[in-house]
């Protein structure tokens, strides 16, 4: 039942939010794109238009692909861990029923508060001489100091925060799922691996497919924690696509070719969430 | 056993979800010359010189007043901006609702990187550079498409007929909104409201590029950014944390079930 | 009080039609109804003339004034849903007086109305709830109040008592008939309960697929339906078919038949016309029985002769049982006759 009263005045609606969003999103992303094809730097004289130069540049550039290396190792192994432990913890809590508010107040806090504050907590946590971890399990190790242990050492932090969102997602497909069918599962005879199994996860698929796009896409985007924790290093082994378009755009003030790498991250993340656009559009049929 | 094994496994995931801010509150009482090595644990005499320090060497009080007014303002602005919106995509009839939406999904993926720049160059020319108010229209543009999408979805859940009741009973469209449809929708605002709160409060990158001055520096930055010359004072960063987290542990304490409302809505249908 | 008029109202679901041309009019204090089985339009048409829904087509007059062209509000008609729509945050005052609200009337004033109405609907005793603490029957005299509050011009009602139990149902048909005849709006009653329909109109229109099949009495519809569709709808139970070659050799009805005998032909007639005895009679026809149906005030009799089903109702003193032979008995002048293709009555004078 639509009302067509007002054959104008949806527009009334959306006008305001509508400008507000192409103004400060569609205007920046059409104007970083014209930027990218730009030499433009306060360092190097007026700005002037060099065509796909800087994506030229981009292909040939070491550091660029170290950076997208970093990224994608990033996103797949946070995204891999937080599915499985989100998993173990949604349905964890789905047995449990008293004690839920207490446990959700608590879990929602590694989502809610500041990532500059979580990073600088797990910073002092990860100190190689006064870092709570290494002396709680009795090794010296230097966690992100070292090129071989520091984005790993970012990925754990990531899981900490990020984990909780996901569980809160599943639990929620869980939530959903009809009671009846596991009831029918019981009168079949299938244990709990089977229903776990059968029943279970290929009903929350979508649910998890959702939870999967999101964080894909957020870990991508990943800047906040690596800039804090590491800021990069050591030796770039942290740098992701986001902090490397940082630096050159602010500290090296190369607007042309720090656009041309900030639309390097919007293509993977476009691409990315154009693949399970794919896969969801598979999965439905 | 079955019940124990499952509490043990709770009293696990708490414990790892707490542990970190629970080291930061024991850090921020430990005394600084304690704070140079490990053990011991547990400080032996617990003291408040860092959260002293906190306020007194810095103007941490200004950069949790900046903090607070952004993210309230990026509130009310985003509801004010996104609750009309949603109601016109859920109840009136609008061509290419879908699409819209869709484009509304789509805008909230951008990476932040990608826009700063041209922000940045646009912020400067206008005069804005070092402003809360640069924030709070950054902040409210990047928030809006969660907030339609989240409103959209939670008006669309109220039965049909009430808007229909409304206008038959004497009400404009605008009229319906205000009486009927946003009392109804009020946990759906609330939701709404809160996850822009906390967006806003956590931002990072669009703060450290549009600020410079303490004048307009949010929380997130001042933590980044905490001074430290040669050696880094993770008591006085501890004692920070802890006092920026206070008011997040109410807000998700109190709130929780809106909260996990709102992160949730839509994800089960997709 | 308005007498309605339609004029060439159409409307189209994505180029297929959902109300074809439509001209029909309203008396001034009517009780109109539009019923029909689901799908035919009726709701579709109630809310055009609410406003909810524009037309593609044609115009709605309120007396002299064309009204499909205005808002809602402004049109000074009051609707009852079918799912009441009542305000689930507004207390059962607050709902009453909503629409005495919006229009601006002073405090005092809409007390007065809405204690008015609360005393004629019984609500008096439920003005403070809230809907959620209400019983189904309460709910809808709550909608109606909010409906009589503001003594509009039309009156609307979608289904309203389709979600009450069957004995609600009959006590709120004889409160809305009631209702009625106090008040005297003009009312459009949209149902797909042809009893319902009968029980309540002085006129109904019934629909199918859009299109008004006939529109009269609930006397007339029933005695002298305009077609196969209208003849099988309302009555209950259903009139008894009858086609094919087993025509020519129902009893009594062959002059009848002769009188069309170009066109392929049905026959028609209503199980409370048909007697059935257990012994033979002159003129009926022997059929073995295959159901019983007790009613307590009525037995009726249902029945297989020569491939066909038929319904009647027990003569006083017969008890014919399953599988016996029972004889239906027709009475001339209550057959029927349609077209067989088109379904069109055809009348005999």
């Amino acid at each position: 039942m639509k009302l067509e009263r007002e054959l104008d005045r949806p527009l009334w609606y959306l006008l305001p939010g509508g400008l507000l969003l192409a103004a400060v999103t569609l205007f920046p992303l059409g104007y970083v794109l014209w930027l990218s094809l730009q030499r433009h730097s306060p360092l190097h004289g007026p700005p002037r238009f060099i065509g796909l130069d800087n994506y030229l540049r981009l292909a040939a550039d070491e550091r660029f692909w170290n950076a997208l290396w970093n990224t994608v190792y990033f996103a797949a192994v946070s995204v891999a861990l937080e599915l499985v432990l989100g998993l173990v913890i949604a349905l964890m809590i789905e047995r449990t029923s008293r004690g839920r508010a207490l446990f959700y107040g608590v879990i929602l806090l590694p989502w809610a508060v500041p990532t500059a504050v979580s990073a600088r907590m797990w910073e002092w946590m990860y100190d190689a001489q006064i870092g709570v971890l290494n002396y709680l399990a009795g090794v010296h190790v230097n966690w992100l100091g070292s090129p071989g242990w520091a984005l790993n050492a970012a990925i754990a932090m990531d899981v900490w925060k990020s984990t909780p969102f996901v569980a809160l997602l599943l639990l929620a497909g869980l939530q959903s799922i009809p009671r009846d069918v596991y009831r029918a599962a019981a009168v079949d005879g299938a244990s709990g691996w089977t229903v776990l199994a059968r029943i279970t996860l290929p009903l929350l698929a979508p649910v998890m497919l959702v939870a999967l796009v999101f964080r894909t896409i957020d870990a991508f985007r990943v800047f906040d924690s690596i800039y804090v924790l590491t800021g990069g290093g050591p030796a770039d082994s942290t740098e992701t696509l986001s902090i490397y378009a940082y630096k050159v755009l602010f500290q090296g003030l190369e607007f042309g070719y720090g656009s041309a790498l900030a639309v390097s991250v919007f293509v993977c993340v476009a691409l990315a969430a154009l693949c399970y656009a794919q896969l969801m559009r598979k999965a439905l049929r | 056993m079955r019940s124990a094994l499952r509490a043990a496994g709770m009293a696990l995931i708490i414990g790892y979800c707490i542990a970190p801010f629970l080291w930061q509150v024991i850090t921020s009482l430990k005394p600084a010359a304690e704070l140079v090595s490990l053990p011991p644990l547990i400080p032996t005499r617990l003291t408040a010189e860092h959260y002293a320090a906190i306020f007194a060497g810095h103007p941490f009080l200004r950069i949790i007043g900046n903090s607070a007014l952004v993210a309230a303002c990026t509130t009310l602005l985003a509801l004010g901006l996104g609750a009309p919106a949603a109601f016109a995509l859920s109840m009136l009839q609008v061509r290419g609702r879908a699409v819209i939406l869709a484009g509304v999904l789509a805008i909230s993926m951008f990476p932040p990187v990608a826009t700063v720049s041209p922000l940045f160059l646009a912020l400067n020319a206008l005069g804005l550079h070092d402003t809360l108010f640069a924030l709070v229209i950054t902040y409210t543009t990047f928030s809006l498409p969660l907030a339609v999408w989240l409103l959209a979805n939670f008006f669309a859940a109220l039965p049909r007929e009430l808007y229909a009741a409304a206008r038959v009973d004497g009400c404009t469209a605008c009229g319906a909104l205000a009486r009927v449809v946003l009392p109804l929708a009020a946990p759906g605002l609330l939701a709404a409201g809160l996850l822009t709160f906390i967006f806003a409060w956590n931002e990072l990158l669009f703060a450290l590029t549009f600020t410079a001055t303490e004048a307009a520096r949010t929380i997130p930055v001042g933590i980044a950014l905490f001074p430290g010359l040669h050696e880094v004072p993770y008591g006085e960063i501890a004692a920070a944390a802890v006092t920026v987290t206070l008011p997040v542990v109410v807000l998700a304490t109190v709130f929780q079930r809106r909260i996990v409302e709102g992160l949730t809505a839509g994800a089960v249908k997709g | 009080m308005a007498r309605i008029r339609f004029v060439k109202l159409e409307k189209r679901y994505r180029a297929q039609p959902v109300l074809a041309p439509l001209e029909l009019a309203i008396e001034d204090g009517e009780f109109f109804t539009f019923v029909g089985p689901s799908g035919c339009g009726k709701s579709t048409l109630l809310n055009l003339v609410a406003g909810i829904d524009a037309p593609d087509a044609g115009a709605i007059y309120f007396d002299d004034d064309r009204v499909d062209g205005l808002a809602p509000g402004a049109r000074d008609v009051a609707m009852v849903f079918q799912s009441y729509a009542l305000y689930p945050h507004l207390t059962v005052r607050e709902n009453i007086a909503f629409p005495l609200r919006v229009r601006g009337l002073a405090r005092a004033q809409i007390g007065r109305e809405v204690g008015r109405v609360a005393e004629a609907l019984g609500l008096a005793a439920l003005l403070d709830r809230k809907p959620r603490e209400l019983s189904g029957g309460q709910r809808q005299r709550v909608a109606l109040g909010r409906a009589l509050v503001r003594r509009p011009r039309v009156f609307l009602m979608d289904e309203p008592l389709s979600n009450l139990d069957a004995r609600l149902r009959l006590e709120m048909r004889e409160e809305l008939k009631r209702l009625h005849e106090t008040y005297r709006v003009t009312t459009i009653y949209v149902t797909h309960d042809q009893e319902e329909a009968m029980a309540l109109s002085q006129r109904i229109a019934v629909l199918s697929a859009g299109c008004v099949q006939q529109c009269a009495t609930p006397q007339q519809v029933y005695a002298d339906p305009a077609n196969l569709f209208v003849a099988q709808f309302v009555g209950s139970p259903p009139i008894n078919v009858i086609g094919g070659d087993a025509l020519h050799d129902v009893p009594c009805a062959a002059p009848l038949l002769a009188r069309h005998a170009n066109v392929p032909l049905v026959l028609g007639v209503r199980p409370a016309d048909v007697e059935v005895h257990s012994q033979p009679r002159a003129d009926t026809l022997a059929a073995e029985v295959t159901l019983i149906e007790p009613t307590g005030s009525d037995l009726w009799v249902v029945g297989r002769w020569r491939g066909q089903r038929i319904k009647g109702r027990a003569a006083p003193g017969a008890s014919p049982e399953r599988g016996a032979t029972a004889h239906f008995s027709v009475r001339p002048e209550r057959l029927y006759v349609f077209a067989a293709d088109t379904g069109t009555r055809l009348r005999s004078d």
